[in-house]
């Protein structure tokens, strides 16, 4: 027998209850039904100056263009919807588990949240 | 309660509540875990360890108990369900029930964690359903070993070892080699199809095949609603490895099943020529069984 192993109180209910939003700030380039295009402020990071920004140029517009599922997450992303309503969805309309919609959809929210195009409400 | 699902694994079969979905799994038939969790946390847990001689459960179940009391489990109580036994008690405010038995099939020790939410209390005759079904066959006499988990039923032969195990969103994959590599098996199943098969099944099961193999036949069949893609594949140009044990050859068979609408596939990677080609079967749903 074993002893005590942290996970076993590993509990995501608050993370499933949180809500996305998009960012207020960003402006939709293109949205369709399959393929959003969403473009964000890229703020200047205090590194990027010559000559780094001779090699690493820096874009002060970034455009983020969603494939079908980052699309669909988009528009569920609307402010009403919580993380575990859009994994609900997802498992449906794709045929997953719960735990397959759920990682697809908050592994898409994380790269979403870093590149600044949604936040989350908790 | 809902209805509960039959999982084998590593030889150890028990059934669960269907939503409860393995997130955590080892590999290592000597000593390993199994963890599976609702939507909001982690409820279940399965260790096992080989041990080489019977133990003395009962002055085990008394060493753990006051292990879990000095490692600060509060109101500890004795706990036990047949041949089971264990304790039960608040860990982090979390109730936590622990069972021990030793299972002589495959000389397993086995230790089954419930884990309940805050504010919820163990239900001994929830825990005593689950322990029931709970089952350590030895092994098979024909020497195959049988899975089931992540929604398929394979079967493999008893001298390959589980090498490698992929699940991401839409797919699980499980891969079994012996010991010099000659013989691989591997079984898929893959979900989201509208996302990303653009091609049908047959160009699909092709696509799966190294470049330097030769497809040499390609069939389907309808066998119980499901139409299944079979192939066989050889490697072309042979290499010096090929003279000595047979020719290496592939043979493989993909399907999507009309009940759950995902891809299936089973493969198997052998010398041909010496010996028996090696056993490996796949199912979908209770329907239908490939065997390649």
């Amino acid at each position: 027998m074993k002893g005590t192993t942290a996970h076993q109180y590993t509990e995501w209910r608050s993370m499933l209850a949180a809500t996305p939003v998009r960012n207020e700030a960003a402006t939709v380039e293109k949205d369709t039904e399959d393929a959003v295009s969403v473009s964000v402020r890229n703020k200047k990071p205090g590194y990027r100056f010559p000559p780094i920004s001779w090699f690493v140029p820096y874009k002060p517009v970034i455009t983020i263009e969603l494939d079908g599922l980052g699309s669909k997450l988009w528009h569920l992303c609307d402010g009403e919807h919580t993380v575990e309503q859009i994994c609900d969805i997802f498992s449906k309309e794709y045929n997953l588990t719960f735990h397959e919609a759920k990682t697809a959809v908050t592994d898409y929210l994380k790269r979403l949240i870093q590149r600044g195009v949604l936040a989350i409400m908790m | 309660m809902s209805t509960l699902q039959n999982w084998i694994w590593n030889g150890i079969e028990l059934s669960l509540p269907d939503e409860w979905e393995m997130l955590q799994f080892s590999r290592n038939p000597e000593t390993g875990r199994c963890a599976f969790a609702d939507r909001y946390q982690f409820r279940f847990e399965l260790d096992w360890m080989r041990v080489d001689a019977p133990p003395d459960m009962e002055r085990m179940a008394n060493d753990y108990r006051a292990k879990l009391q000095n490692d600060g489990l509060e109101s500890v109580t004795k706990t036990g369900h047949g041949q089971w036994l264990g304790a039960s008690g608040l860990e982090k405010g979390v109730p936590i029930s622990r069972y021990g038995a030793f299972f002589p099939g495959r000389a397993y020790i086995l230790e089954a964690v419930f884990i309940w939410a805050k504010g919820e209390r163990a239900t001994p005759a929830f825990e005593g359903r689950i322990l029931d079904s709970v089952k350590v066959p030895s092994p098979a006499p024909d020497g195959r070993q049988k899975w089931r988990s992540f929604g398929m039923d394979w079967t493999t032969a008893s001298d390959l070892s589980f090498d490698s195990c992929v699940v991401s969103p839409g797919l699980a994959e499980a891969t079994f080699n012996n010991r010099k590599r000659r013989v691989t098996q591997r079984f898929a199943r893959r979900g989201m199809l509208s996302y990303w098969l653009k091609a049908d099944v047959r160009q699909w099961l092709e696509a799966q095949i190294p470049k330097e193999y030769k497809v040499v036949s390609t069939e389907s069949a309808t066998e119980e609603g499901h139409e299944v893609w079979r192939l066989e594949a050889q490697r072309s140009p042979s290499v010096l490895v090929d003279w000595l044990h047979g020719q290496r050859t592939i043979r493989a068979a993909a399907w999507t099943c009309p009940e759950d609408g995902r891809l299936y596939f089973v493969a198997s990677h052998a010398h041909q020529g010496k010996g028996e080609w090696p056993f490996a079967t796949l199912s979908c749903c209770k329907k239908l069984e490939v065997k390649v």
